[in-house]
């Protein structure tokens, strides 16, 4: 924004189209690693479903295991999308030019992963299908409607629905601009993506409003789905689930982990696409002090939840909670929550000259993400396992080597999603850098040339 | 100065006073007081004796023994800090965002901090009714001196922070006070701008200074309320364990900081004759937050509604009954109308918005309805006779104010608004050397077929 450099109209389109006209040798070698784990994610799969769920690590208590918290964990990663793109874009922050393309696609890349899970989790998905449709009262099943189970596959299909959309409005005036500068297959494409898109008045204008209207209309669906979900464990009165903080505790924790994860990409895009021109210091410095207020009011929850586990001093939940604070794994797991979770990354955060340095930022940024994926699994299992009081059922989850690896895979699956789409569509978009560009100026104070803004009155 | 129109909409006219316009304004309430202000300090002047007398008549002579007596006390001191407690946090996350919007409304949200000193001195009266940790639900894990020193600790730091946020940024303006004030009414001045001459260092601890003790006043508030949430509302109610009240409650404080601070930059505008610093653009941002704020209250109270409603447990019943749909649920339809569907109602339009009576009167339902809410939650927590029971066996009758009780809240209430008005007179109002920055930092221009704003960002 006030970094920028000034490049030409040409130069900055053919800088941000280099990812779609250009495959590195470090593309190559990133599609043909991620393939080959992705590989290995369908091969679990399908030995999963060969063999029946008894090849993963759950029993009679631990009914959901790691791929249960894996789902969790990307619905909270889906959250960052929205979070940049809708708050920046009604805000009008400048800053979120070069980020909220990225941000939206790993919203809709990790939706659809997180819903590979509980699909494939039931073991046998094709007697979902039958089961499921037609869902309703005419076959003498009574569903119950109440349940967050059922609200829970309705509020992520609305936001993965309502995802797309925001991110296909946003790219119409790129696939313009790729239609206009392509040939082959891939004209036929954006041409059919881009309808018609000439970039008059009307057009834009509708454009803007339609981003503008969807950006409000998501705030309300992201609130919802992370709550929806937390509502899983909430609903029931399993120990230490039921619990009236989860719904916030859990949107907040997905804004930490999601906008993180947001962080890991830009620096990737930065280093990968050679976007140091566009992807510049002062985005990680405004994401890096996003992420202080975010990752603080996240700390507050969880201490929140940890407190009133305890408030009542009630035996059951006084047990689970020594569990979780005493016993292997969830010690280590505690640690991690707390130290790669806040008390390593956002001391370093409140620095300026750390939260402009992009392998620092990167770095701190994985590290959340282990300490947030650590907690969901110390969030989950503790309740399954002491669930019931018949001490003979309090059999240890250990995941096995399919568990690991059909969660493996799906880092892997998102990771090779975007990596295609970066192939085919611009990961910055053309048009926003372009207005970014014009709406930069100077102006004279004194002696002194500060950067300007243009605004409207 | 008279307003131009471009293309049929109104230019700020703020951003195009000169400097020393500015500060003529910013001295004059300094400089001497104008007939309302005069009487509005009367006013509360007469309020604050009365609330005295009520508390000396009322819950001093009944004594510490009697919780209830003191429900009316916890309810001044919940409103207090739910308003003028929370709107420095408002001026905190203004100046995070670097809005250039904000500029006339930060020391509006910051002066209230003065006010502090009333609940605090409310909040240790009430520590004497607040019964120790042992045998009851509590946070402290058996700490010594739980909970009254932490408690304790946590209140002070909260408002020797919130003097300082509000003096650190009204230092540069104490300085032309000093420099443009002759006379003994420049005297005092002197002192407090502390040798402030605008060098580049005196800036930058300025600027340093503001950002610490923004932060800070921002978590202690929020600790805050977290202890006041869980000591004098949770613990006092058997079987309360609800995780998220501390949160809903620290909301509801903040989105009374927000109303607090747009009453009165309407009162400011309309009685005060700020009508040029105090424009719909300000009301216009403002009550978006306000929106969002009200939004907030909404979600905090759902989770924890339904959470308790899906578990209906005989003490989650009990709990719904005593705070929702029991004794007070009048107050909760009203806080919730007033909290909630207002904002919802009204502010959802953008044209309402883009007004300034639309977020001025959403406000001050805002305001009625974190009187009423706290007025639910005190006599809620304030009326269980059997405080160390596993959970609610009988739902308290819905506690009845005096007279005393009453006037007492309208008197202490009044008095600590008397006392931010007296801090118009150290504090200049408004801020000189904020809003001559952000006259500074604008240049019209023409572009294209239209005139844009270039706005100066030099952070």
């Amino acid at each position: 924004m006030l970094e920028r450099h000034s490049h030409s109209t040409e130069q900055i389109i053919e800088d941000l189209l280099r990812p779609v006209t250009q495959t590195t040798t470090m593309n190559w070698v990133a599609f043909i690693v991620l393939g080959g784990v992705l590989s290995a994610w369908v091969f679990a799969i399908g030995w999963m479903f060969y063999w029946g769920t008894g090849v993963l690590g759950l029993n009679r208590q631990n009914i959901w295991g790691i791929l249960i918290v894996n789902f969790v964990f990307w619905i909270g990663i889906s959250h960052a999308g929205v979070m940049i793109s809708a708050i920046l874009r009604l805000s009008q922050a400048e800053w979120r030019r070069p980020v909220t393309r990225a941000a939206e696609v790993m919203t809709m890349f990790s939706l659809m992963t997180a819903m590979t899970l509980p699909f494939i989790h039931t073991g046998r998905p094709w007697r979902t299908a039958y089961w499921v449709f037609p869902y309703d009262f005419w076959r003498g099943i009574w569903p119950d409607v109440r349940s967050a189970l059922v609200m829970d596959p309705s509020a992520v299909f609305t936001y993965l629905s309502g995802t797309i959309m925001f991110v296909y409005v946003t790219m119409i005036p790129d696939f313009a601009l790729l239609r206009d500068r392509s040939i082959g297959w891939r004209h036929a494409l954006y041409r059919v993506l881009a309808l018609g898109f000439k970039g008059s008045e009307r057009q834009w204008k509708i454009q803007t409003i339609s981003g503008f209207i969807l950006a409000a209309i998501m705030l309300s669906i992201f609130v919802s789905v992370h709550s929806i979900v937390s509502w899983d464990f909430a609903f029931s009165l399993d120990p230490v689930w039921h619990s009236t903080v989860w719904a916030p505790y859990f949107v907040i924790g997905a804004v930490h982990s999601g906008v993180s994860a947001v962080v890991t990409l830009m620096a990737l895009m930065r280093w990968m696409f050679k976007f140091d021109d566009y992807i510049r210091e002062e985005h990680f410095d405004a994401i890096g002090r996003l992420l202080v207020v975010v990752g603080s009011t996240w700390m507050w929850f969880f201490l929140l939840d940890v407190f009133f586990d305890l408030w009542r001093q009630d035996p059951t939940d006084d047990a689970i909670m020594r569990m979780r604070f005493f016993e292997w794994p969830y010690t280590l797991l505690l640690g991690f929550i707390f130290i790669f979770g806040y008390f390593i990354p956002v001391p370093i955060w409140l620095f300026r000259r750390f939260r402009r340095n992009i392998k620092v930022m990167f770095w701190t940024s994985i590290l959340v993400n282990i300490g947030m994926w650590s907690e969901r699994y110390w969030l989950v299992m503790p309740g399954l396992q002491r669930k019931f009081q018949w001490t003979f059922d309090w059999v240890p989850y250990r995941p096995g080597p399919v568990d690991i690896t059909i969660v493996l895979g799906t880092f892997a699956l998102v990771g090779f999603l975007l990596l295609v789409f970066a192939k085919l569509f611009p990961p910055v978009p053309v048009w926003d850098e372009l207005e970014g560009q014009r709406f930069a100026g100077e102006i004279q104070v004194g002696k002194r040339s500060v950067p300007a803004i243009i605004r409207e009155f | 100065m008279e307003v131009q129109e471009i293309e049929h909409r109104e230019l700020p006219r703020l951003w195009e006073l000169p400097p020393q316009r500015v500060i003529e304004d910013g001295l004059r309430r300094i400089r001497g007081s104008g007939t309302v202000y005069k009487v509005m300090l009367l006013i509360s002047a007469v309020c604050a004796i009365v609330g005295i007398i009520a508390f000396i008549v009322g819950p001093i002579s009944s004594g510490w023994n009697d919780r209830q007596a003191w429900t009316y006390v916890a309810i001044t001191f919940g409103i207090l800090m739910c308003t003028i407690g929370s709107a420095p946090c408002f001026s905190v996350c203004l100046r995070m965002v670097r809005g250039h919007w904000r500029r006339p409304v930060n020391r509006l949200a910051e002066i209230w901090a003065i006010g502090m000193i009333v609940p605090l001195i409310l909040f240790f009266f009430l520590l004497g009714i607040l019964p120790d940790t042992v045998g009851r639900s509590s946070f402290w894990f058996g700490w010594p001196v739980s909970p009254y020193l932490w408690d304790s600790v946590m209140m002070v730091a909260l408002v020797i922070c919130g003097y300082g946020f509000l003096y650190v940024g009204a230092l540069p303006d104490m300085a032309i006070a000093r420099d443009q004030i002759e006379g003994e009414g420049g005297g005092i001045f002197t002192r407090l701008s502390r040798g402030f001459r605008g060098t580049l260092y005196d800036w930058q601890i300025i600027d340093r200074a503001q950002g610490i003790l923004g932060a800070f006043y921002v978590l202690l508030y929020v600790g805050s309320m977290t202890v006041i949430a869980g000591d004098f509302i949770e613990a006092l109610v058997p079987g309360d364990n609800s995780a998220i009240f501390p949160a809903q409650y620290t909301i509801e404080g903040l989105e009374a900081g927000i109303a607090v601070t747009i009453f009165a930059m309407g009162i400011m505008r309309y009685l005060g004759g700020l009508d040029e610093y105090l424009e719909a653009e300000q009301f216009f941002a403002a009550a978006k937050l306000q929106l969002a704020l009200g939004l907030l209250y909404f979600y905090t109270h759902w989770t924890e509604f339904i959470i308790w409603w899906y578990g209906r447990t005989p003490r989650e019943v009990a709990l719904l009954k005593i705070f929702y749909f029991e004794p007070y649920f009048w107050l909760f339809c009203v806080a919730f109308a007033t909290m909630f569907l207002s904002p919802l109602f009204i502010l959802v339009w953008t044209r309402v918005r883009m007004g300034i009576v639309g977020p001025w009167v959403t406000s001050g339902l805002v305001l009625v309805g974190i009187i009423i809410d706290n007025i639910r939650l005190y006599s809620a927590s304030f009326s269980t006779p059997n405080i160390y029971l596993q959970e609610l066996s009988t739902i308290p009758k819905a506690y009845v104010p005096g007279v005393t009780d009453i006037l007492l809240a309208v008197g202490l209430l009044g008095g600590a608004v008397g006392v931010c008005l007296l801090g118009f007179k150290l504090v200049p109002y408004p801020s000189i050397w904020e809003v001559t920055a952000g006259i500074y930092l604008r240049v019209r221009r023409k572009y294209l077929k239209t005139e844009v704003v270039l706005i100066g960002k030099p952070n």
